[in-house]
C-alpha cells in the first residue's frame, strides 16, 4: 500500500515536471479562439446559413479548423476565422461565395484581419482571485469543522497539485487550450472538493465512533 | 389523503411543472402564440460580443515657427516665410513604441476592464505593432467603456499660468474613490483623490501657495492651479484652506435621484482611469468595432450533444428502475422535477447562463442523482415508517452536509464579476437549494409512506 502511494506520487511528480518543462520550452497549444488567426469578413448582403458557408470554407481550407460567425445586427456579414489564409484561398472562397449567392465580390487581403494570440495568463487572470477567495473560505470552513489546520493545508495542496497536473496534461498531450479548459477546470475544483469532504467526513465519523 | 391519491397528485404536480419548464405556457397574443415563461438570459459566449481593436495613434503634429522662434499659424504662406521652420512632433515618439510599453498598455487596459467590472472580456496584444484587441459584452455601456479604455488616464496639476510647471501627477496618487452626499438640492457626486506620502506633502504646499490674497489696498489676487485629466483641462481653481490630510475632493456634479446614476457611472470611470495608471502610449481611433455572434453549432453537433445527454439520462433512469423497481420510478420523477425546477429558478432569478453554467447543471444532475440513489436505498429497507423516516433524514442530512463546502464555493462565485464564474456559482447555488428541497419533500413523500411496504 505504502509502495503504491510512493509510486503514484513519483508518477504525478514526473508528469508535473514534464508539464512544467513543456510549458517553459514549448508553451501551450491554443485553438482558433485563443491562438493567432486571421478573419476574413464577407458582406453577403442577406441572411445566410452558417452551415452552407462552413461547407464552402471546408472545400477551400480542407481539414483545417474553421470558425464561421455572423456579424452585425442584420446578420448579413460572415466572419470566417482560420489559422492562415493566402491569396489563392481568398480567390477560391470568393469564387465559391459569388457562385452560391450570385454576388460579384472582389476579396483581397484587405478584407482580412489579423487576430493576435491571447496569452494563457490573460485567459486565467480574471478567474484567479474569485477562485482563491472560494478556496480560502472552504479552508476556513475545514479549520472550523475539524479544528485542524493541517486538514485545510492538505486541501489547498491537493487543489494546487490538481491545477498543476491539469495544466501539465494539457501541455504534454498538446490538447489545444480552448473555451472548455476553464469549465473543465471548475468541474475539477468541485469534484476534488466533494471527494475531499467525503473522505474527511468519513474520517471524522470513524474518529467519533472510536 | 390516501397513499395512491397522494402519489398521483405529487406526480401530476411534477408533470405540470416539467411541462411548464421544458415546453412553456403559450398564450395567444395578436394572433400569435407566445410563451409567457421567461426566457433564458444567455451570456456573451453563447450569444455574441463586440470586437474592438485599438491602434496606436500615428499622428504627427507640425508646429511652425517664424525667424524669431515664435509659433505661428500653420499655413502654406507662413511655411514659405523667410527663416520659418517646421517642427514635427509625433503624438507617440519612436522611443515610446517598445514591446515593453505595448505590454504595459495591455496590462493597464486589462486592469481597467477588471476595475470597471466588465463581466466578460478577452484581450490580446499584437507585439509587432502594439494593436490591442478586446472582446466585450454588448450592452448599453459598451460604447462608453470602449472609449474610456483607450484614454491615457493622464492626471496632472499645473500652475494655471505655466503648463510646464507640473505640481502633481499620476505618480503621486495613492487611491481614487467615488463618493456622494445627499443635500437639499439633490445628490452631490464627488471624486476623492487620495495622494501618497510624497503627494500629500506636495498637496499641502500647493494648497498653501495657490490661494487668494488681498493686499493692503484691498486688491484681490488669485494664484490658481489647473487640473488636467486625459490631456483636457478639467478645472482651474485656487485653494480656500490648506489640505493636510492628502485627500483632494472634487465635486463632479449634482443631480436628482433619477440622473445621479449617470454621474456616478462617469465618475467611477474616471476613478478607474486614475487608479489603473497612465498609458505610456496614446491610442487613436478604433480600427475594428463590430458585433460578432457566437459560433452556431451545426445541426449535427446539436443532435450529437442532445443525444449524449438523453442517453446518459436514460441509462441513469434504467439503473434506478432495475435496482429499485417502483421506488426507482418515483426517484425518476424527483430527478425530472429537480431539473425542471432548477431551470425555472435560473430563468426567474435572472441568472446569466454561460457554458460554465450549463456544465454546472450537468454536475448538479449527477450530484442530485447520487444523493437520491442513496435515499431510495433507504426507502427500500424493510423498516417501520418512523424508523425509515429517521434513517432517511439521517442519510439526507449527512449527504447535504457534505455539500456545504460546494455551497460556500457557489456563494463566493455568485459575487464574482466574471460572467462565467457568476453563472457557474448561481447555477450551483440554485441547484443545491432545489436538490435539498426536492429530496426532503417530493422524494420523501413519494418513496416513504406510512403503510409498511412489501419488499419487492
Amino acid at each position: 500500500m505504502k509502495n503504491k502511494k510512493i509510486i503514484i506520487g513519483i508518477l504525478l511528480l514526473l508528469i508535473i515536471i514534464a508539464g512544467i518543462l513543456t510549458i517553459v520550452f514549448a508553451g501551450f497549444k491554443f485553438d482558433l479562439y485563443y491562438g493567432a488567426s486571421k478573419t476574413i469578413s464577407i458582406n453577403i448582403g442577406k441572411e445566410f446559413n452558417s452551415e452552407e458557408i462552413k461547407e464552402l470554407a471546408k472545400e477551400v481550407f480542407g481539414k483545417e479548423k474553421v470558425i464561421v460567425q455572423k456579424e452585425e445586427m442584420f446578420k448579413d456579414i460572415v466572419a470566417i476565422t482560420v489559422k492562415e489564409i493566402n491569396d489563392e484561398q481568398i480567390e477560391q472562397l470568393q469564387q465559391k461565395i459569388n457562385e452560391k449567392y450570385g454576388l460579384e465580390l472582389d476579396l483581397t487581403q484587405e478584407n482580412v484581419d489579423y487576430n493576435s494570440h491571447i496569452r494563457g495568463r490573460d485567459i486565467i487572470k480574471p478567474y484567479i482571485s474569485p477562485i482563491l477567495m472560494a478556496t480560502l473560505f472552504v479552508a476556513i470552513y475545514i479549520v472550523v469543522r475539524t479544528r485542524n489546520l493541517w486538514s485545510a493545508i492538505k486541501y489547498v495542496l491537493i487543489l494546487g497539485i490538481t491545477v498543476l497536473l491539469y495544466a501539465s496534461i494539457i501541455a504534454i498531450t498538446r490538447i489545444p487550450v480552448n473555451i472548455y479548459v476553464v469549465p473543465v477546470g471548475l468541474v475539477l475544483f468541485i469534484l476534488i472538493t466533494l471527494i475531499y469532504f467525503n473522505i474527511l467526513e468519513k474520517n471524522l465519523k470513524n474518529k467519533s465512533e472510536d | 389523503m390516501k397513499k395512491s391519491l397522494k402519489i398521483t397528485f405529487i406526480i401530476f404536480v411534477i408533470v405540470l411543472i416539467s411541462c411548464i419548464s421544458f415546453v412553456g405556457i403559450y398564450v395567444q397574443n395578436k394572433g400569435k402564440f407566445e410563451n409567457i415563461i421567461r426566457d433564458y438570459q444567455l451570456g456573451s459566449g453563447l450569444t455574441g460580443s463586440r470586437h474592438i481593436t485599438y491602434k496606436i495613434d500615428d499622428t504627427v503634429n507640425d508646429t511652425v515657427y517664424d525667424a524669431e522662434g515664435n509659433v505661428i499659424e500653420d499655413t502654406e504662406e507662413n511655411r514659405a516665410l523667410e527663416g520659418a521652420r517646421v517642427e514635427s512632433i509625433a503624438v507617440n515618439p519612436q522611443e515610446v513604441l517598445t514591446e515593453e510599453n505595448y505590454e504595459k498598455c495591455k496590462d493597464i487596459i486589462q486592469n481597467r476592464l477588471e476595475l470597471m467590472g466588465v463581466p466578460y472580456y478577452s484581450i490580446s496584444l499584437n507585439k509587432e505593432n502594439g494593436d490591442i484587441s478586446i472582446e466585450l459584452p454588448e450592452d448599453t455601456n459598451t460604447d462608453v467603456t470602449s472609449q474610456y479604455l483607450k484614454y491615457t488616464g493622464e492626471f496632472k496639476i499645473t500652475d494655471s499660468e505655466d503648463e510646464n510647471n507640473v505640481l502633481l501627477t499620476n505618480d503621486d496618487i495613492k487611491d481614487v474613490k467615488v463618493g456622494y452626499r445627499t443635500e437639499t438640492e439633490g445628490i452631490v457626486v464627488y471624486l476623492n483623490i487620495e495622494f501618497n506620502k510624497e503627494g500629500k506633502e506636495k498637496l499641502s504646499n500647493i494648497s498653501k501657495t495657490y490661494i487668494s490674497t488681498t493686499d493692503s489696498e484691498g486688491n484681490q489676487t488669485e494664484k490658481e492651479i489647473s487640473m488636467y485629466i486625459n490631456g483636457t483641462e478639467f478645472m482651474t481653481t485656487y485653494f480656500g484652506t490648506p489640505i493636510e490630510d492628502g485627500i483632494l475632493q472634487l465635486q463632479m456634479g449634482q443631480a436628482g435621484s433619477d440622473e445621479v446614476s449617470q454621474y456616478l457611472y462617469e465618475t467611477s470611470n474616471i476613478a478607474v482611469l486614475l487608479n489603473s495608471g497612465k498609458l505610456p502610449i496614446q491610442y487613436g481611433e478604433l480600427s475594428e468595432n463590430r458585433y460578432i455572434y457566437a459560433e452556431e453549432n451545426t445541426k449535427l453537433d446539436n443532435k450529437i450533444m442532445l443525444g449524449i445527454c438523453i442517453v446518459i439520462i436514460i441509462i441513469t433512469f434504467i439503473i434506478l428502475i432495475v435496482k429499485f423497481k417502483i421506488s426507482g420510478i418515483y426517484t425518476i420523477f424527483e430527478n425530472i422535477g429537480f431539473i425542471a425546477l432548477t431551470l425555472l429558478a435560473i430563468r426567474y432569478t435572472n441568472v446569466v447562463l454561460t457554458r460554465e453554467g450549463i456544465i454546472a447543471l450537468g454536475l448538479l444532475y449527477i450530484i442530485n442523482y447520487i444523493i437520491t440513489y442513496k435515499l431510495t436505498k433507504v426507502a427500500r429497507l424493510d423498516l417501520e415508517y418512523d424508523d425509515k423516516s429517521k434513517k432517511y433524514y439521517k442519510i439526507a442530512n449527512a449527504e447535504y452536509f457534505k455539500l456545504l463546502p460546494i455551497l460556500i464555493i457557489a456563494v463566493v462565485l455568485c459575487f464574482a464579476k466574471i460572467e462565467a464564474l457568476y453563472s457557474f456559482g448561481n447555477v450551483l447555488f440554485w441547484g443545491i437549494v432545489i436538490s435539498v428541497l426536492t429530496s426532503y419533500t417530493i422524494q420523501k413523500w413519494l418513496t416513504i409512506n406510512k403503510k409498511k411496504e412489501v419488499k419487492q
